[in-house]
């Protein structure tokens, strides 16, 4: 289904530069504190999981990463470029740099009005600068990867979760992303769905694209991602080398985590 | 029974048609845009504005179309405001229909899930793109029935602009019905024109909603489009992308 022959995208394969780096980050909703002082790097190029119990700021941490959600203090760089001042001021043009960060949600969020085709079109010429024919040529393109060119064009109700989310891949690639952010892409979905979802992220990970995933699959996290960030209560536990830290992970709540 | 010379009057019945039909597209067009633009002001953060919104929205939503008829011609002529009949009723109308459509498109915009917007952004959508491109066509689908129905009753309460003498198809009615004395055939004929233009108005937007739901392309532009996208779907072939 899914071959190497041409790589997915066209991600820098630079590795080791940060693509992202987050000092001293806080965030709190309605005076309770969600975020409470976190320091992450993110080198182009490689694969960082986010795992934890479920409220534990995971999914926020993310959104925060292409300000989706404004953090209250953080000394924030992405892509070589400071985005965050304060939480009344930040970088003036945020959909240029989020059309450089991609973005997959749990819930897929295709445009329900459109078919799989254009919902892959419709962003590249609408803000991405593309004329139509690119566009299509993009979409036919990454559908392919994907495994879903016969789904071209169905409406996002006639799919399964999976193809949904597939397409919802393809659609952030279709920008060119340089990084592409991941909330728990495969939490929606059932067992089948996730392994020809996590198939297509693996295959990414392969073309040196920056991913930052949340997730709960401890084997994606094994095998796919370089650098694994276990958190707790709004602070990052533990972090470290993926393999290393599922196999003897040092804090206390890591390990009640994994053994669960 | 059948006793109107029908054939003397047709030019007068034609010019009321002419002149409901025209009321109701003035009417609706104005009625479109003052309703999307109280909707989305409701739906702003602007609170004196949101406020002000509302206000104007309960109130005519409270008061008969009739009585804004009333204010819009007799009423501001008296404060030296003169308007002519067909500002007058046009007005009315839009002031009218307007509130109503306000509540449709707001409910509509706010059943769009807020996931939308959030994945519009994080695609590298701006605030005003986000609403434009991706949420105001998805509420318009929702928005469609109920916009529809407003529609074929803004052209019924075009008859009520009779009490203006607007020159539409009732106050025409009017004219032969107070000329040949025959008021049951002049208003079962009349009953009969509106029927015409209602009933065919409805069924036409009722197949525009399946259309829509069922997900059919509208314009040629979009058939054209997905044609096309079905004939490269078809041929695409990664090998010979390579090879070229």
């Amino acid at each position: 289904m899914m071959t190497l022959d041409q790589p997915l995208t066209s991600a820098p394969a630079n590795t080791g530069k940060t693509a992202i780096s987050v000092r001293g980050l806080e965030k709190s909703y309605h005076g309770r504190p969600v975020l409470k002082g976190i320091d992450l790097d993110v080198r182009a190029g490689s694969i960082v999981t986010l795992m934890g119990k479920s409220g534990g700021g995971k999914s926020t941490l993310l959104r925060c990463l292409n300000l989706l959600e404004v953090p209250d203090t953080a000394d924030m760089t992405v892509l070589g470029e400071q985005v965050f001042f304060s939480s009344r001021q930040v970088l003036h043009d945020l959909p240029a740099l989020r059309r450089k960060i991609g973005m997959v949600f749990q819930k897929f969020l295709l445009f329900p009005h459109l078919t799989a085709f254009e919902n892959i079109t419709y962003p590249q010429t609408k803000v991405g600068g593309r004329s139509q024919a690119e566009a299509e040529e993009r979409a036919v393109q990454l559908l392919d990867r994907v495994g879903l060119r016969h789904r071209g064009l169905a409406y996002p109700d006639q799919m399964s979760g999976g193809e949904q989310q597939r397409v919802a891949i393809a659609r952030a690639l279709a920008m060119n992303p340089q990084v592409l952010l991941f909330d728990e892409p495969t939490s929606a979905l059932d067992p089948e769905s996730t392994k020809d979802v996590l198939a297509v992220m693996k295959e990414l990970a392969e073309t040196g694209m920056t991913m930052v995933v949340v997730t709960h699959e401890v084997g994606f996290a094994r095998d796919v991602s370089d650098w694994l960030v276990f958190m707790d209560q709004g602070l990052i536990a533990e972090q470290g080398d993926a393999r290393q830290v599922l196999e003897s992970p040092k804090n206390e709540r890591t390990r009640a985590f994994l053994a669960a | 029974m059948f006793n109107v010379p029908w054939a003397d009057y047709a030019d007068d019945l034609v010019d009321g048609i002419i002149a409901t039909l025209q009321y109701t597209v003035l009417g609706f067009v104005g009625a479109f845009i003052l309703g999307l633009a109280l909707a989305l002001i409701r739906l702003s953060r602007f609170k004196v504005l949101r406020g002000l919104a509302a206000a104007y929205t309960e109130l005519f939503k409270n008061i008969p179309l009739l009585a804004v008829i009333f204010l819009i011609y007799f009423g501001l002529a008296t404060v030296d405001i003169t308007l002519d009949v067909l500002s007058a009723g046009t007005l009315s109308l839009v002031a009218f229909y307007g509130a109503y459509l306000s509540e449709i498109f707001r409910s509509a915009i706010s059943s769009v899930p807020t996931g939308q917007t959030e994945v519009s952004l994080a695609l590298g959508f701006g605030r005003v793109s986000t609403l434009f491109s991706v949420i105001l066509p998805q509420a318009l689908r929702t928005a469609l029935p109920g916009t529809n129905t407003m529609l074929v009753d803004l052209l019924k309460s075009t008859s009520l602009l009779i009490t203006i003498s607007a020159a539409e198809l009732m106050t025409q009615a009017q004219l032969i019905a107070s000329e040949t004395f025959r008021a049951l055939e002049v208003y079962l004929v009349i009953a009969v024109l509106y029927f015409a233009m209602c009933y065919p108005l409805s069924q036409f937007l009722l197949w525009l909603e399946r259309r829509l739901a069922a997900g059919k392309p509208l314009g040629p532009g979009r058939r054209k489009r997905l044609q096309h996208a079905a004939a490269l779907l078809e041929s695409y072939s990664p090998a010979q992308k390579v090879n070229a």
